[in-house]
């Protein structure tokens, strides 16, 4: 007979190890991508930009100009992060929003926060609406997306994995609906442009502004996720099993879906609609550490952030325009998730 | 049969007063349903598929409350539901520990406290070397007993079980209803759970309550509630008992006569 | 143009179809936003225009246009439906117009939709060719009945160019600064590219484009590219000084030298091919080469609309066209004040 306790802490220790890994990953496509970029500065020169800013420490004979530190500080750090927590915040949105429908086939845009975070955003520019406001806007559009789709896929009686699926492609076409009569009646010359900067997106003009628009409700909602995590395993089980194990499982599931609407709001808020990484993600995770929420969250989370940033890195540096980093993510994403689609799909012929 | 409900609680584990429920409003499942489970014993709920079996369990496991009526329960309950259905291939020890959710704070994982007590529980229904195993490679008896474990691992001293039995080929039946005793008898839990099968709750259950339909539960001791009229009556066709109790051969394996077939129009148990 | 007298009947538009106008249009719509302003320029006056865009219409509300055509942001807009270009049909046969202007690059279906009711439609294009916008006027003229004056625009159009090829002809490259033009910088970063018309304006001017691609870049390209000179458009609502006071805008050698420029706005947005294009060459050239003898931007521009529009143009006009006070932080500026004489 083996001993489980240890074959259960030797499976611990590979988790530990692979978030470890993920998480050295990360810091070092961190430090490389401050090194890539349009603007010529050598990878030393920048790594000593950040080591004196880090450190305070500033060489005799300084071997940079002003403009140099202000390309590795002002533009390549912010964006750096932002595209990471980004990133981050979608691979962690996918997993838990997987967790919670019990369905391997959801993600953000899936089950129509994106869409109603996107419509919020073009309310809040028709009204006017401050930087507050907008993002109240987002938030609240988010969060009704989300109710509407939850309620529509109950409407069966039963929440198959198609069923949420169709009620994502019903509340999306919805929301995708309103934006599409919104920039036919806005203004062309003072609101169009703007709504049309907001639908599409980019890590381009971020600023250490965004930074904040995006770090804080992140790090509000993602922290307490995160901490919540093993809690997600129960509630993939369905409300009722999750109730008899005594959660109280429909406002832990609210409060759940509440953290992940606010991920996904200060994402698009910066980025815009970024489609297939909150549902590629968390797939290419679960091979790595296994379907267990409490290792996949912060497995999903290292991953996305890695997988985000990976992109904008292409975006910002394989041409001299910027490529859409929307688009670069479904090229990459949309053949993964076949493939993982396909793996699924085959392996379920098997046994059922 | 709702004379001696009001009896003090010490000696029931699970006691109905009254209790009505309805999913849609005007056709109640559950109508002035009033039974209790004694403290330490076997209770079967026994009737024909759709009499409202399931939802009598879920009342008694608290997963549903009552729209009338009281529902009291003196310990935990652990519901262990018909089958157990996973979207995620978590392994074993994942499922057992998810018993433990009622100890584990929201924004806590397990500890090693909550591990070790998962093992105890799946140690208790023989299930230790499954551990590390994916859930869903079980067979339907490993996986209710796995089911079991997980309603063990949140100390619960009442397990309400529902059809523990109905999905097994007839090696996992005989061994989940082993279980079951031993649990009752060594652990002395009070278990109550459901079953459409006479021979089941004939093997196990020191209690019966016939569940014809809404408004209609009848409670009472096994020998007396098992006789082949009324459980024929119940079910709606002809009955003749063969076995009256179940024996142990030397070794203590369960001996149980599990000749269902039908004989002459005439259903043997 | 001798001799172009039978041009008064006929015109061929840019889809290649002929349409014979026996006697000038009286009711003339434009579906295409640029039209109407060249048919306002060629007609001199907005009394034929019976329908035209929304958009186009809206753009003749301020500045000095709104003075020199009163009536025409008061034209009505109920020409299209949907799309900014969807003609609306009931409406349009309603309007009974005898010259429709609408694009003919953007789907069959556009124009199909008109000639299927016998509307006559003049099928317009825009490639960035200066060719199209001649034949815009050229359009515009025969509907009108004004052939010699469509001409005559023509003419002062490709007389500009080649006063200022001529005049930049000769500067070396190295004394040609790298400009950068910009449809937008705020929200998101829009050279003007080898692709756009502002990449031969900006040679004419006998400056460099800086900008090697078009479509969106990052702030880190503009950085790389180096832009010794900076042009905003009027799409962009930041100023130059915002530019300047930007701590990564401010790093460019343009924001250095505060050499950062507003584009002017006349009758309309400059910075396309158009009956102001050679105020604008000036304007340009005068900015990239200070040194440069013989403009006198001021007396060009007041000529120049008296001649046109038959508009003359107050120090005021000027100064509000020439964005006085948006770009009075900016580098040379000072030399286009009323007060000053070149």
């Amino acid at each position: 007979m083996t001993d489980t306790g240890t074959v259960h802490e030797q499976q611990s220790r590979r988790v530990r190890l692979v978030l470890l890994a993920l998480s050295v990953l990360l810091g070092a496509l961190m430090l490389l991508s401050l090194c890539l970029g349009r603007y010529p500065v050598s990878p030393l020169t920048a790594l000593q930009i950040l080591w004196s800013g880090m450190t305070g420490f500033v060489p005799s004979v300084a071997a940079w100009t002003d403009t140099d530190v202000l390309v590795v500080s002002t533009v390549r750090l912010p964006r750096v992060l932002v595209a990471a927590i980004a990133g981050g915040a979608l691979g962690l949105s996918g997993a838990t929003l997987q967790g919670l429908f019990r369905n391997p086939l959801v993600g953000p845009q899936v089950v129509g926060i994106s869409n109603g975070a996107a419509w919020g955003g073009v309310v809040a520019i028709l009204l006017g609406a401050n930087f507050v406001g907008a993002l109240a806007w987002t938030f609240g559009f988010a969060m009704l997306a989300l109710v509407a789709v939850f309620a529509l896929s109950r409407l069966s009686g039963n929440t198959s994995i198609l069923s949420v699926v169709l009620a994502g492609i019903i509340v999306s076409a919805f929301f995708t609906a309103l934006v599409g009569l919104a920039e036919f009646l806005a203004d062309a010359e003072r609101q169009l442009p703007g709504i049309v900067y907001w639908l599409l997106g980019s890590f381009a003009t971020v600023t250490s502004t965004s930074l904040w628009v995006i770090g804080v409700p992140v790090l509000v909602a993602g922290v307490p996720l995160l901490f919540m995590r093993w809690h997600v395993n129960v509630l993939s089980l369905g409300d009722e099993t999750a109730t008899a194990l005594g959660l109280r499982a429909p406002q832990l599931r609210w409060l759940v879906l509440c953290l992940v609407a606010m991920l996904v709001t200060a994402q698009v808020s910066v980025s815009g609609a970024v489609g297939w990484v909150g549902l590629v993600v968390p797939h290419i995770a679960r091979r790595l550490v296994g379907p267990n929420h409490q290792a996949l969250m912060p497995a999903s989370t290292l991953l996305g952030a890695l997988y985000l940033l990976g992109m904008d890195d292409i975006a910002r540096t394989m041409a001299e325009q910027e490529l859409p980093i929307g688009v670069l993510t479904a090229l990459v994403g949309t053949p993964v998730f076949a493939v993982v689609f396909w793996r699924s799909q085959a392996r379920g012929w098997v046994r059922e | 049969m709702s004379d001696d409900v009001s009896n003090a609680m010490d000696a029931d584990a699970v006691v109905l007063r009254d209790v009505s429920f309805a999913y849609r409003a005007g056709t109640p499942v559950v109508a002035r349903c009033s039974l209790r489970a004694p403290r330490g014993r076997i209770l079967a709920l026994l009737g024909p598929n759709g009499s409202g079996k399931t939802t009598l369990l879920k009342l008694i496991a608290g997963a549903l409350a009552p729209d009338q009526g009281v529902v009291e329960r003196a310990g935990l309950v652990g519901y262990v539901p018909q089958l157990l259905h996973l979207s995620f291939a978590y392994s074993v020890l994942d499922v057992v520990l998810m018993g433990r959710a009622r100890k584990i704070g929201l924004f806590a994982t397990p500890s090693r406290r909550d591990v070790d007590a998962a093992m105890t529980a799946l140690g208790r229904v023989g299930m230790k070397t499954f551990a590390d195993r994916s859930f869903d490679e079980l067979s339907g008896g490993e996986r209710q007993l796995v089911a079991l474990a997980r309603a063990l691992a949140a100390d619960a001293e009442i397990l309400v079980l529902d059809e523990p039995t109905s999905a097994l080929d007839l090696r996992h039946q005989e061994i989940v209803l082993r279980w079951m005793q031993t649990l009752v008898r060594d652990d002395g839990l009070t278990i109550v759970f459901s079953t459409h099968q006479p021979q089941h709750a004939d093997a196990v259950a020191h209690d019966v309550a016939l569940v014809h339909g809404p408004g209609r539960v009848d409670v009472g001791p096994a020998e007396q509630m098992l006789e082949a009229g009324l459980v024929g009556s119940l079910f709606g066709v002809a009955m003749r008992r063969v076995v009256a109790n179940p024996q142990r051969d030397p070794e203590g394996t369960l001996v149980v006569d599990f000749a269902i077939a039908r004989y002459r129009g005439m259903h043997r148990y | 143009m001798a001799g172009a007298a039978w041009q008064a009947r006929t015109v061929v538009d840019q889809r290649g179809k002929t349409h014979e106008f026996r006697t000038p249009a009286e009711r003339v719509v434009t579906i295409a936003i640029p039209l109407y302003w060249h048919f306002l320029t060629v007609d001199g006056s907005e009394k034929r225009v019976v329908g035209a865009n929304a958009v186009a219409v809206e753009q003749m509300r301020d500045g000095i246009v709104s003075r020199v055509f009163p009536g025409a942001s008061a034209v009505p807009t109920a020409v299209t439906r949907g799309g900014t270009f969807t003609p609306n049909v009931e409406a349009l046969l309603a309007l009974q117009p005898d010259a429709i202007f609408q694009w003919a690059d953007r789907g069959n279906a556009l124009v199909d939709v008109l000639d299927a009711v016998g509307l006559r439609t003049l099928g317009v294009k825009n490639t960035n060719a200066e060719s199209d916008i001649d034949a815009w006027i050229r359009m515009s003229g025969a509907a009108a009945g004004k052939v010699a004056r469509a001409d005559s625009i023509i003419r002062y159009m490709r007389g500009g160019n080649n006063r200022f090829d001529a005049m930049t002809a000769n500067i070396p490259a190295t004394q040609r600064p790298r400009v950068l033009m910009l449809t937008e910088y705020s929200r998101q970063i829009t050279p003007s590219g080898p692709a756009s018309y502002g990449n031969l304006i900006i040679r004419r001017a006998g400056g460099i484009n800086a900008a090697t691609a078009d479509g969106t870049v990052s702030i880190e390209q503009v950085l790389a590219w180096n832009p010794e000179v900076i042009l905003l458009t009027p799409f962009e609502s930041k100023t130059p000084a915002d530019l300047m006071r930007d701590p990564l805008w401010s790093r460019t050698p343009a924001a250095r030298a505060r050499r950062v420029y507003k584009l002017p706005f006349g009758l309309t947005r400059w910075g396309g091919y158009g009956p102001e294009s050679p105020m604008l060459l000036a304007w340009l050239t005068t900015l990239l080469h200070p040194a440069q003898p013989g403009i006198a931007l001021r007396d060009e521009m007041r000529a120049a609309y008296r001649t046109l529009y038959r508009f003359n143009a107050t120090d005021a006009d000027l100064d509000q066209v020439l964005q006085m006070n948006v770009n009075r932080a900016s580098a040379g500026y000072a030399r286009f004040q009323a007060t000053s004489r070149p």
